[in-house]
């Protein structure tokens, strides 16, 4: 038997004989896992994250509030306690004159909807109270919509932004000679209507011209094709700032018309994506994470394996069974020679691998491409039409097209990737952004209406589209927000948050769904298509009727009333989908290159490729007013109301800086100047940045010049070009030797393993990762992993643990009382922050903003970690959602001095927020960090979230109220100096409770509690339910899956989150010198009782020997057919 | 300078000093106890209401049942406070001809002055709060109610009473207490609404001993498997 405690694993392992590792105590160990290089390289500034709960200095007041008015507010607070007395305020109920049918006042109720929002279609649930849009839920009924990203998630702070433009009061704003006016919507309607009618008479509307982004509402196509109609000469442009037209391009090079894209990851055995964010950026990566994540399933389903090549570090990359750090520029050779390999293989040749023996992660960077590619035909080649490749829009619309055409030649289009004509085909032929650009130039445009989509910021560097705008006599700008484009053009029109207007789309597996308001316009807002109508002067104008009649076209019939309302309660209809017409591959296949790919021999700091990606929060600068998503922290940087230049630390040291510094990116004439990231993994020569940084007018929160905001991050489209807006090739960078700062939280709230001197040198458990190959060998090398701990609570020691005795308790009073549980898989987390945002929206989380992100001070109750492994510049990630782990036996609770973290009966370790005197032992106790602290009034004073006397002595002051309307009313707004953290969603539980009672005190089962990161999840990795229940999930996770832990055994806080481990389904030629390692030593592993006990988690009524298949096994084959066949 | 010296004859009014602190001091606790006490506090607030509504007529007298009015109280935390619409159903205004729209019980009392201005310019009428619980409180109706809570437990004999006052503490104390012991509070969900109810033994007589009493809310306790929770996330989310 292997013992883990006798022979701790080091860093450093000798393959030869497990007994000669010792321990080396006294020196620090470098770390298997870390979560940045300042912990590889043992900085002193990670340390005091470790060792401290925050970082010094960290309880200084922040910057910008001046020692004047802290005692201003303080004073207050005293005046106002002393005035308030004994009994609360009066109130008032002021119930409604007429009820409306069916409203429960105060009771939440959900309505569907569907809109578009980034490029993505959400097919959502809008949780509402007393009319007013409240959280964001999937719609779980829906055929193809599953869970949520952040974008959505986060769309419902955006809806309550007092910066966006407004349509009441005259708001609506005309430029005139000097300054501008405001104006009301009677006014624009009968200027619109003139304008098309002056422009009609002139030539056909040779001079007008619109600017749309790509859309999959049908009610805006029928709309433009209206307009198209009135005005047959006009130009059409259509633009979309983040990916340009390169799919577009590639489809209409192979089918003959532009198409979209549909993955099916299911039902693909091999997924190869090149320079392909499939479950990151990409505008399908819901419908992909949820397919990739069907195929995640090691013990009871199947895996599929994911091939990744990219450039930067991607959460597709990071998901990767195998990846590749290759430059984009090789990218093109890479899938050429691969087909070409692919070639030899079914022409029969065969290879001899025997005499491989490094690992692929100690070859050099030439033979790793080679091997890589080598397997990779061969899996390919062995999977047939079950073998997928996915080429990015980086790489171009040849590459993309090639693409295509090799999942035409294995077989696998039609099946896991599949295409649709696009939506907007029907508006015919349109131009691209430089040729519309052209034309106002000379003159040619007069009369220009942008919908949305911000061109004057987000446009590449080489289009300068406010000189051409300038050119433009009419330019009517219909926007949410009154932004850099709206400022210039003639007209500025407020458009309706997707949660107040009537609309539709149509998503990528061809369902139709309707969007329905959730809530009138809060700021005069009209909805695009009303808007549309309104100035072609159609009969029908209001929303309701115009989306009724583009379903009906959609269903080919009238719909009946019934059908009409049911297809508005649903959110879809089964048989309203779009099926697309069927595609052929036609054209010429080109061949990308006919040489190989090469890996340079060093780094030429004249010839580095930047890759452009939208920001994982802020998307192309479109939300960059939105609290949440500035401060949530980007997957893989964890960056903050921060972008940077990505690179490893190879490209750095060769251009000669390090994180921290500045880097200056020339592009001809054109220069950004981006702070240094450094980033294992990346492939060396290869910058990757984030666009939509850099917004000089987004609002109060994401930067205002006007108004003296902050502008946050800088803008990179100077060095984009609208040829390829992705990527920029033989770009030069030039150290420059100031220092910035980034907001990154990815030391934050580092867990301290170590525990000092005695156990440093122990392994670092946190993450348990393995391999197929491991898992068919040594089903439990989760355990085996983990430390040793001897046994205690139930079954070990002499005295009773608090759990135990109230699980006893309530079997003796023959009660059956849930005990609260939750599982989180490892291997189907793919990092999206989906959650945290969802955690966020439903427990009032405050925005702290940069300042004190900078201080440790982020308050999010829900984290991903996320951890490298490897060297700098060859690392994989294994991230990993972070929340209180709901600990049996938790430290907290044991320092508290008030008792205001107390243990319920189910397991919960509740907060009691009015006990709490702020002394946080509990956070300094918490060997997980997951405690935050209210240093301030967040809500009301600090911050730029709902901060409503954020900007005291302006009209905004008034204003910012509107942003309290997000708030939860069934979660307590926390005040300052109190304590928080994450509740296992206990307001969901109760109401779960009282649901259950109503419906006659029925016991729980599962799905009746469902917490808000798990409803967010894509993936489905998030599972929460009552632990004590067979039947539930969360148990079957728990106890049956062998993956199962519980993170820092040996401290035996028991708790009540567990992690199940992370499956790499890695071809065993690709295998890392440290996945070998591992089948080595775990080869002889039995899992014996005493391992088993370390969990905790062992009930006498449910005695572990029972719940355990592979318990009592004699041999490993055994126990290993035993756990598959479960 | 020199220092300040009391003088000498101030020496016996010590003791009286301290005979006063230590009065104060007594006087204060006890008056500082005495006021905060929710006892102090709470029961007995009887805010004046905008519109004169008699409980006592209407639950009492014309025996209507609570949740005519409150008719979400099963189904929401919330029992809310009818819209005027319910009022007018039987309290409907005159109009210029002097037809009333529905039934008109005392269409021309002035007392129904505010419902009748609520109705035609569609305002709320704004009636006191008299039961209010700090807003970190989750209380919901719709959990009491059908464990067979009675509204009696909380708010007292409302069909008794011409203006509506508070007859508990609605403490937190309070609560605990019953949710420790709820036996005596527990009835049939048929009768929680009707608050003179009284329980009975099988043969029909009413039950007086404070033993039976505790018998029968056991019994029912048991049949709903009710396990009123006391720990702090119950009611602080």
């Amino acid at each position: 038997m292997f013992l883990i405690d006798d022979h701790p694993p080091t860093d450093h392992f000798d393959m030869s004989s497990n007994d000669s590792v010792t321990s080396s105590s006294a020196k620090p160990t470098r770390p298997t896992y870390w979560r940045s290089l300042s912990e590889l390289r043992g900085s002193e500034e990670f340390s005091q994250y470790l060792d401290r709960e925050f970082p010094v200095a960290a309880s200084e007041f922040p910057e910008g509030v001046s020692r004047r008015r802290w005692m201003q507010l303080m004073g207050a607070s005293l005046a106002l306690a002393g005035v308030s007395g004994c009994r609360y305020p009066e109130e008032n109920i002021e119930p409604f004159v007429i009820r409306p049918e069916g409203r429960v006042p105060g009771e939440t109720y959900q309505r569907a909807t569907n809109f578009e929002l980034a490029g993505r279609v959400y097919n959502l649930l809008i949780t509402s109270i007393d009319g007013r849009p409240l959280k964001v839920e999937p719609n779980s009924e829906h055929p193809s919509g599953v869970g949520t990203d952040a974008f959505s998630q986060a769309s419902i702070l955006g809806l309550y932004d007092p910066d966006r433009s407004r349509g009441d009061d005259g708001f609506l704003l005309r430029k005139g000679e000097d300054r501008r006016f405001p104006a009301d919507w009677a006014e624009f309607d009968q200027y619109a209507r003139q304008l098309i009618e002056a422009v009609q008479q002139d030539g056909q509307g040779q001079g007008f011209a619109l600017l749309m982004p790509p859309t999959a509402s049908p009610s805006v196509v029928r709309m433009v094709s209206a307009l198209k109609a009135r005005v047959p000469a006009a130009t059409i442009c259509r633009y979309d700032g983040v990916r340009g037209d390169v799919m577009r391009q590639a489809t209409t090079a192979v089918f003959g018309k532009p198409s979209r894209q549909s993955l099916a990851i299911d039902q693909a055995d091999v997924v190869v994506t090149i320079q392909a964010d499939i479950l990151g950026s990409d505008s399908g990566m819901l419908a992909n994470a949820a397919g990739f994540a069907k195929r995640r399933d090691p013990i009871s389903g199947t895996m599929n394996r994911l091939y990744v090549v990219e450039g930067g570090y991607t959460s597709t990359g990071a998901a990767a069974d195998s990846r590749l750090a290759l430059r984009p520029s090789q990218m093109p050779a890479f899938l050429a020679e691969l087909e070409r390999r692919i070639d030899e293989l079914s022409g029969g040749a065969a290879h001899d691998h025997s005499q491989e023996t490094e690992a692929f992660d100690e070859l050099e960077p030439g033979q790793r491409i080679e091997r890589f590619l080598d397997v990779l035909a061969h899996d390919i080649h062995d999977a047939g039409d079950k073998a997928l490749v996915v080429v990015g829009d980086h790489l171009g619309p040849e590459a993309v097209a090639a693409g295509i055409r090799f999942n035409h030649k294995r077989g696998s289009l039609g099946k896991s990737q599949k295409f649709i004509p696009i939506d907007d085909g029907d508006i015919g032929e349109t131009v691209s952004l430089d040729a519309l650009v052209e034309k106002m130039n000379g003159g040619q445009i007069n009369t220009l209406v942008m919908l949305g989509n911000n061109p004057v910021f987000s446009s590449p560097g080489d289009i300068n589209f406010v000189s051409a705008l300038a050119k433009v006599a009419n330019s009517i700008y219909v926007g949410e927000y009154d932004d850099e484009t709206g400022a210039i053009s003639t007209w500025s029109i407020p458009l309706a948050h997707p949660l107040e207007s009537w609309g539709d789309c149509i998503n990528d597996q061809g369902h139709y769904g309707v969007c329905q308001p959730q809530i009138l316009p809060l700021l005069g807002g009209r909805s695009l298509i009303e808007i549309l109508a309104s100035m072609l002067g159609e009969a029908e104008s209001d929303g309701t009727s115009i989306v009724r009649r583009t379903a009906d076209a959609v269903a080919g019939r009238s719909l009946s009333d019934r059908e009409w309302r049911q297809l508005l309660h649903d959110g879809f209809a089964a048989d309203l989908v779009v099926a697309g017409t069927e595609l052929s591959v036609g054209g010429e296949a080109k061949v990308l290159s006919a040489v190989g790919p090469s890996a340079p021999a060093e780094v030429n700091q004249e010839d580095i490729e930047v890759l452009f990606a939208p920001a994982d929060g802020i998307y192309d600068g479109r939300f960059a007013n939105n609290g949440w998503l500035q401060e949530m922290p980007q997957s893989l940087t964890k960056l903050a109301w921060d972008n940077a230049a990505v690179m490893s630390p190879g490209t750095a040291a060769a251009i000669g800086i390090r994180h921290g510094q500045v880097v200056a990116l020339t592009v001809g004439a054109s220069e950004v100047i981006l702070p240094v990231y450094e980033m294992p993994g990346c492939a060396p020569g290869v910058i990757t940045t984030t666009i939509g940084y850099g917004r000089k007018r987004a609002g109060m929160v994401g930067g205002f010049e006007e108004e003296s905001v902050e502008v946050i991050g800088v803008d990179v489209s100077p060095i984009r070009t609208s040829n390829e807006s992705l990527v920029a090739y033989k770009v030069k960078a030039r150290p420059r030797y100031n220092e910035y700062t980034l907001a990154t939280t990815q030391d934050h709230w580092a867990i301290d393993e170590r525990g000092r001197d005695e156990t440093e040198s122990r392994s670092f458990t946190l993450i348990r990762e393995g391999t197929t190959e491991l898992l068919k060998q040594t089903p439990h090398f989760v355990d085996a992993k983990g430390p040793h701990v001897p046994d205690v609570g139930e079954h070990g020691s002499l005295w009773r643990e608090p759990m135990q005795v109230i699980k006893e308790d309530n079997r003796e009073a023959g009660k059956d009382i849930p005990q609260w549980g939750m599982a989180i898989d490892l291997s189907k987390c793919i990092g999206c922050s989906a959650c945290v945002i969802a955690c966020q929206s439903e427990n009032n989380i405050p925005v702290v903003g940069r300042d004190l992100v900078l201080k440790s001070r982020e308050m999010h109750w829900l984290r991903v970690d996320r951890y490298f492994q490897g060297d700098e510049e060859n690392a994989d990630i294994v991230q990993q959602p972070m929340a209180c782990q709901h600990c049996e036996t938790a430290p907290c609770e044991q320092v508290c001095p008030v008792a205001a973290t107390v243990h319920t009966n189910e397991g919960i370790n509740a907060m009691a927020y009015n006990r709490c005197v702020g002394t946080r032992y509990c956070a300094n106790n918490c060997p997980f960090k997951v405690r935050r602290f209210n240093y301030f009034n967040y809500n009301e004073n600090i911050g730029v979230g709902y901060g409503i006397k954020a900007y005291a002595g302006t009209i905004e002051n008034a204003n910012r109220k509107l942003q309290a309307l997000v708030m939860n009313p069934d979660v307590t707004v926390r005040g300052r100096g109190v304590m928080e953290k994450c509740t296992y969603c206990i307001q969901r539980i109760e109401n779960a409770r009282i649901t259950n009672r109503k419906e006659g005190g029925r016991p729980f089962r599962d799905g009746d509690v469902v917490t808000a990161c798990q409803s967010a999840c894509p993936t489905r990795a998030i599972e929460f339910g009552n632990i004590v229940d067979e039947t539930s999930i969360v148990y079957k996770k728990r106890e049956q899956d062998p993956r199962s832990y519980g993170m820092l055994s040996q401290l035996n806080v028991k708790p009540r989150t567990e992690y199940l481990a992370r499956i790499r389904n890695t071809h065993s030629r690709l295998m890392t010198a440290r996945q070998r390692e591992d089948l080595v030593k775990f080869k002889d592993y039995v899992h014996g009782h005493g391992a088993h006990d370390e969990h905790g988690h062992g009930d006498s009524q449910h005695p572990a020997s029972e719940s355990h298949p592979a318990e009592s096994h004699p041999t490993e084959s055994q126990a290993a057919e035993e756990v598959h066949a479960s | 300078m020199q220092r300040f010296l009391f003088p000498r004859w101030i020496n016996p009014l010590l003791g009286l000093l301290a005979v006063a602190i230590a009065a104060g001091a007594v006087f204060a606790g006890a008056m500082g106890g005495l006021i905060t006490d929710p006892k102090t506090l709470n029961i007995g607030y009887e805010p004046t209401q905008p519109v004169p509504f008699s409980h006592a007529l209407h639950a009492g007298q014309l025996k209507l049942d609570c949740r005519y009015c409150h008719n979400t109280v099963f189904d929401a935390a919330h029992a809310a406070v009818p819209p005027t619409a319910t009022c007018i159903n039987c309290h409907s205004p005159a109009d210029a001809q002097g037809v009333t729209a529905l039934a008109a019980v005392r269409a021309d009392s002035p007392k129904l002055a505010p419902v009748h201005e609520s109705w035609k310019t569609g305002r709320s009428v704004a009636w006191k709060r008299v039961h209010n619980l700090p807003e970190f409180v989750y209380f919901n109706h719709a959990a009491h109610v059908n464990s067979g809570v009675s509204c009696k437990t909380c708010h007292g004999r409302i069909d008794q009473m011409e203006v509506v006052y508070q007859s508990q503490e609605l403490s937190m104390a309070w609560c605990i207490d019953c949710h420790r012991n709820p036996e005596p509070h527990l009835r049939p969900v048929e009768f929680v609404t009707k608050l003179d109810w009284t329980p009975t033994s099988e043969n029909g007589e009413s039950l007086t001993d404070l033993g039976d009493l505790h018998a029968y809310g056991a019994k029912l306790k048991e049949e709903k498997q009710l396990n009123p929770q006391d720990h702090c996330a119950v009611c602080h989310r």
